[in-house]
């Protein structure tokens, strides 16, 4: 006959099966989290106001393009970005340029008056994003002349800076010749709490499901045995659960703020934003509204 | 007493689905407001037709068939009422995307047809319509990938438990979205051959 196993060595044998349960879990839920997109071009961090991958321009250059657009901010009518890269491919300058705009977010937030400049070397394609801020005074028909009549000629013959600064001139003047036009419906949002709900919320739910099987998996042992303290155990793990859920459940709001200034306190700290750089916190949003050009 | 700790699990379990809510109300503004952009797009394409069909006459008034039907089919988008209704019937949703699909392949046939035109392609109105549409037509674009975003974290909401519980509670249902199907046989040019071959 048969010894039946002592319930310590059911226990343990059943808490070998469940940690191999969360970690299944664990696993599946991080590996359907992460997913790659194709062999889009990375977006480059918004490090300076000028970000030149090619080296198209010298660092004279490049510096002295930095300081120009510092001087022109500092009038407070309108952000400016640069972004020399060598190819955008496979997607249209429209589409990386639009990524780079959600990322960087040139501009001041609500008030959305920024501009990028994107100019992809190899591509030989040039493109003005503009904020929806700017819409008003930089409509698609001046921002097609800037680039066309101002900028292409330079760039044809290498000479990006003299395109570029030619550009920013032109461009700063409409920008600022009219009243900057308040915010459209943008999308683009700043560290969005909802991704702090789903991540309690989730890992909620593991612990209630992980504590429910656990109970019941107790319940079962003590159930079977007829030996009171495991059938106790069994209902107590999932009151204890439910206290736990509760809590979070209502300090959900309450805990993803503090969480999430804490780390947007030390993201500053550390000099990085959310999608900028050592640059100041935008939160321009754009529209998809701007020309583009090839040369 | 077995039974009191499924009641148990099956509460706490709603009491995250309580959460699903307000993610739902917040996700239901979202769609609308990316939908109001989507129309608000689709329409100021739509009002750059007549004057572009007007400098195209001026030089290319051969070309009678590509211009009518780009009258036509800027019509029949104009006849279905762009609202935030259509998001809740299915069928008129249908109806929109295909009538805006049809406008941009009648335009984009326009574009192509534009080519044997040098005079007209250097006009300077002309030059001016095309910069504003090339403008518009990135902006529809924009704006829908932003509405297939906001849908598509909706019905995830709306369709995931425990929140599906809640969707149907409050009778929330998916919201439709822009099918890919269209999306390939528009956006592929069509080629024109101008005899070049032909000896």
């Amino acid at each position: 006959m048969k010894i039946p196993p002592s319930i310590s060595e059911r226990k343990s044998s059943m808490i070998r099966n469940l940690r191999f349960l969360v970690a299944i879990i664990a696993i599946l839920i991080f590996g359907v989290a992460s997913g790659s997109e194709e062999n889009y071009q990375k977006i480059p961090v918004f490090s300076a106001h000028v970000v030149d991958q090619t080296g198209w321009m010298t660092s004279q250059e490049v510096l002295a393009l930095n300081k120009k657009i510092s001087n022109i901010e500092k009038e407070g009518k309108v952000r400016i970005g640069v972004l020399i890269v060598s190819t955008v491919k496979p997607e249209t300058i429209e589409q990386y340029s639009i990524r780079v705009a959600e990322v960087w977010k040139v501009g001041q937030k609500k008030v959305d008056n920024g501009l990028l400049f994107i100019i992809a070397k190899e591509d030989r394609k040039a493109r003005i994003e503009v904020g929806y801020g700017l819409e008003g005074a930089m409509p698609d028909i001046t921002v097609k002349r800037i680039l066309s009549d101002t900028m292409t000629p330079e760039l044809k013959s290498s000479h990006p800076y003299n395109a570029l600064v030619s550009g920013i001139d032109l461009a700063v003047k409409y920008a600022i010749n009219e009243p900057v036009q308040k915010q459209k419906i943008g999308t683009t949002e700043e560290l969005s709490i909802p991704f702090w709900d789903d991540l309690t919320i989730t890992s909620a739910k593991i612990l209630v499901v992980v504590l429910g099987i656990i109970g019941g998996i107790f319940l079962l042992i003590g159930g079977y045995s007829g030996s009171l303290p495991a059938f106790l155990s069994g209902l107590g793990i999932p009151i204890f659960g439910g206290v736990i859920i509760g809590v979070l459940f209502f300090t959900t709001l309450v805990v993803s703020i503090v969480i999430a200034s804490l780390i947007l306190a030390v993201m500053i700290a550390l000099g990085i934003t959310i999608g900028g750089g050592a640059i100041a916190i935008g939160g321009g949003a754009f529209g998809g509204g701007g020309g583009s050009i090839d040369f | 007493m077995k039974y009191l700790s499924i009641v148990l699990m099956f509460v706490t379990t709603l009491m995250l689905s309580g959460c699903g809510y307000n993610r739902m109300q917040s996700g239901d503004e979202e769609v609308k407001a990316a939908w109001a952009e989507v129309l608000n797009q689709y329409q100021r394409r739509a009002d750059l037709i007549p004057n572009l069909v007007n400098v195209v006459k001026g030089y290319a008034a051969h070309e009678k068939d590509t211009l009518t039907a780009v009258t036509e089919a800027r019509a029949s988008v104009g006849s279905i009422k762009a609202t935030s209704e259509l998001l809740n019937d299915p069928q008129a949703f249908a109806k929109f995307q295909a009538a805006q699909a049809g406008m941009t392949s009648a335009l984009s046939r326009l574009m192509v047809v534009v080519e044997k035109y040098p005079d007209l392609k250097a006009n300077e109105n002309f030059r001016d319509l095309q910069a504003q549409l090339e403008g518009t037509e990135n902006r529809v674009t924009v704006a829908r990938n932003r509405y297939i975003k906001a849908v598509q974290e909706y019905n995830v909401t709306v369709r995931s438990f425990p929140s599906n519980l809640t969707a149907s509670m409050f009778g929330m249902q998916v919201k439709p979205n822009f099918t890919v199907e269209n999306e390939k046989a528009i956006s592929t040019a069509p080629t024109v051959d101008f005899g070049g071959n032909k000896n």
